[in-house]
């Protein structure tokens, strides 16, 4: 058995997993999105039709485990969408998306179903009005609720991501009973990024860390429950500054996980200010084989990452770099300097 | 050869529906996702471990697949083919893609009678059902009495995942111990612990006990003799993290030789500390 990281790279063919922002126009404007969805810099020159039936034909000869389409909300391409579904579906690769639910009818919950989607996450941020507070609008929980309904209806597996805000902590525990309703197989619960919309309304939104142990509290107990139980629902809390500590300092020598943005640029990190290339100009392919996958041994890279330590860091004034999704990120491109 | 015949006539089965995800990489690796509880991340297999599960079927021995690699690989020493496809096997049962059908030679039951309808052994996979059973009449509560059991757990461990990892996964490696105590078939006792990946301290897990049981201190001196014979680890000692509780287990660890060593001061916040005992082969 293979064990040595250092010689991953070497060995495979491509990423393993991927995430692609298949458009950054958005329905809601949430108060947390971390990549200001609906206004960011990307909206104007995201990637074509064509150029995003490209990127994903080289992904599927790429053979990952998984893609996930991010957003955005991918249901405003939903035609382009269902294409790129199938074409990575006839590859038997595993595809995922996020949304919030409120494009997903029964109607399109079939024809994803058709497509070959095999999971979905929809993004419940608390109980009826805490839900739609955050989204500044009425009626989106109702939709979430009704858009796992739609994807429970036609076996497609269903996971839920919730964002900690001052005021949906105390609701954990219904969070969890309604994933239960609804065979939700994963729960993640991810800390709330002070960046993008989630910067703005920091002061508003965030919780405290009493708010916070409270509910990790309650989450230990309920996880424990449903290992002790069936294991049917995962609970996984994510730490979204993790991976670019732990890969920029420890784990350089391989990452398999490649982030594409809807303006076809590769970003290590999504929460970073900082691209290596865009599939727009080479192949993902090319890219990979330029040395993505040690992408986390360029320097200006972990000099970006080293900067940040911890989510409350993300955007703080005093620390020098561009704000992600707002500002121009650093663009280096891996094929053209050669530099790994 | 110069394996035990037990090992050489070990059928392991790979459980190809445990396989979520594989593709054949550069230089005839091929990368896999597996089901599995012991496994999370992808794992990279060369061209030998692919040929070893190709024929794990539960039909072949490992000395049928022995000799099928050394037929694939021509003038490959004997030695290492050896060493290969066992070690291979004994990593792929760790993650838990290996099942087998008769006694499997790398986790004996080390069988004895203390007499009095008292028995020891060491449990398998086989025996989950019945370490379940036993757990679910202790019903492991932190910080509540048990009424008719004594229970010694490592506070490092979360309690659970006494419980939960062997009993929801219904696996146990060559790596985790349980031993099971029983009064004329009924268990009564169990010790689980864990060798750790390339460390010499065996940790241990818990202690659940009965109340009055006769022959606790053979229990506990059996175990703690035998684990160092049948580690995989060469083992230097023990280690358990307890709170300030006290109890006749607690007092049979001491008499065994478990000494506190370490006094951690509020380790588990609410002002309660941890007790760290060692006992040093």
């Amino acid at each position: 058995m293979e064990n040595s990281a250092e010689n991953h790279y070497k060995i495979i063919r491509g990423p393993y997993q991927l995430t692609v922002d298949i458009t950054n126009k958005c329905n809601l404007r949430c108060l947390h999105c971390y990549n200001f969805s609906g206004e960011n810099i990307c909206v104007d020159e995201e990637m074509t039709d064509e150029e995003l039936t490209r990127l994903i034909k080289d992904v599927a000869d790429m053979n990952p485990l998984n893609l996930c389409f991010c957003g955005g909300e991918p249901l405003l391409r939903k035609d382009i969408l269902l294409k790129l579904i199938k074409i990575l579906a006839d590859k038997n690769i595993q595809i995922s998306f996020v949304t919030n639910g409120l494009l997903l009818t029964e109607e399109v919950a079939k024809e994803l179903k058709g497509a070959g989607l095999s999971r979905a996450q929809v993004s419940v941020d608390g109980i009826g009005e805490s839900h739609d507070r955050l989204r500044g609008r009425k009626g989106c929980f109702e939709k979430a609720v009704q858009a796992l309904k739609n994807l429970n209806d036609v076996h497609i597996q269903t996971g839920v991501a919730f964002t900690p805000t001052s005021w949906n902590t105390d609701e954990i525990d219904q969070i969890v009973d309604l994933c239960l309703e609804f065979n939700v197989s994963e729960l993640r619960i991810q800390a709330t990024m002070p960046i993008g919309r989630g910067e703005e309304n920091t002061k508003s939104i965030l919780p405290t860390e009493l708010q916070y142990r409270k509910m990790i509290k309650r989450l230990n107990a309920r996880r424990n429950e449903q290992i002790l139980k069936d294991g049917k629902l995962r609970i996984e809390w994510g730490d979204p500054v993790d991976h670019f500590i732990r890969l920029a300092n420890y784990v350089d020598e391989c990452c398999a996980f490649v982030s594409i943005k809807a303006d076809g640029s590769i970003a290590p990190s999504i929460y970073l200010p900082l691209t290596l290339g865009n599939v727009k100009k080479h192949s993902l392919k090319e890219y990979w084989e330029h040395g993505l996958g040690r992408m986390w041994r360029v320097e200006t890279l972990k000099e970006v990452s080293n900067k940040v330590r911890c989510i409350k860091e993300m955007n703080m004034d005093e620390i020098e770099m561009p704000k992600t999704f707002k500002e121009k990120d650093i663009q280096i491109d891996i094929v053209e300097q050669n530099i790994l | 050869m110069s394996l035990d015949k037990k090992i050489l006539d070990f059928k392991p089965r790979f459980k190809k529906s445990n396989v979520a995800y594989s593709r054949e990489e550069n230089d005839g690796y091929v990368s896999f996702r597996f089901q599995s509880p012991g496994t999370s991340n992808e794992t990279i297999l060369n061209d030998t471990c692919v040929e070893i599960i190709k024929i794990c079927n539960g039909q072949n021995s490992i000395k049928d697949i022995v000799d099928h690699i050394m037929a694939t690989y021509e003038g490959a020493p004997l030695d290492l083919v050896v060493k290969d496809v066992v070690e291979t096997v004994q990593k792929l049962m760790r993650m838990q893609l290996i099942t087998w059908e008769e006694e499997n030679p790398f986790i004996p039951k080390y069988r004895i009678d203390l007499g009095e309808g008292y028995s020891i052994y060491r449990a398998d996979y086989s025996d989950i059902p019945k370490i379940n059973n036993f757990f679910k009449l202790v019903q492991i509560k932190e910080d509540k009495p048990y009424d008719n059991y004594q229970i010694c757990l490592n506070k490092y461990i979360p309690k659970w995942s006494i419980n939960s990892e062997v009993l929801r996964t219904g696996f146990l490696t060559d790596m985790q111990y349980i031993f099971m105590l029983e009064k004329d078939g009924e268990v009564v006792g169990t010790t689980y612990s864990v060798d750790n990946n390339n460390k010499c301290i065996h940790t241990i897990i818990s202690l659940v006990c009965k109340k009055d049981i006769l022959c606790l201190d053979s229990f506990v001196s059996y175990v703690f003799s035998l684990i160092p014979q049948i580690s995989t680890q060469n083992l230097t000692g023990y280690r358990i993290h307890v709170g300030n509780e006290e109890n006749e287990l607690m007092n049979v660890l001491k008499s065994t030789g478990f000494e506190k060593t370490l006094t951690l001061e509020n380790e588990i916040g609410f002002g309660k500390d941890l007790l760290e005992y060692n006992y040093y082969i």
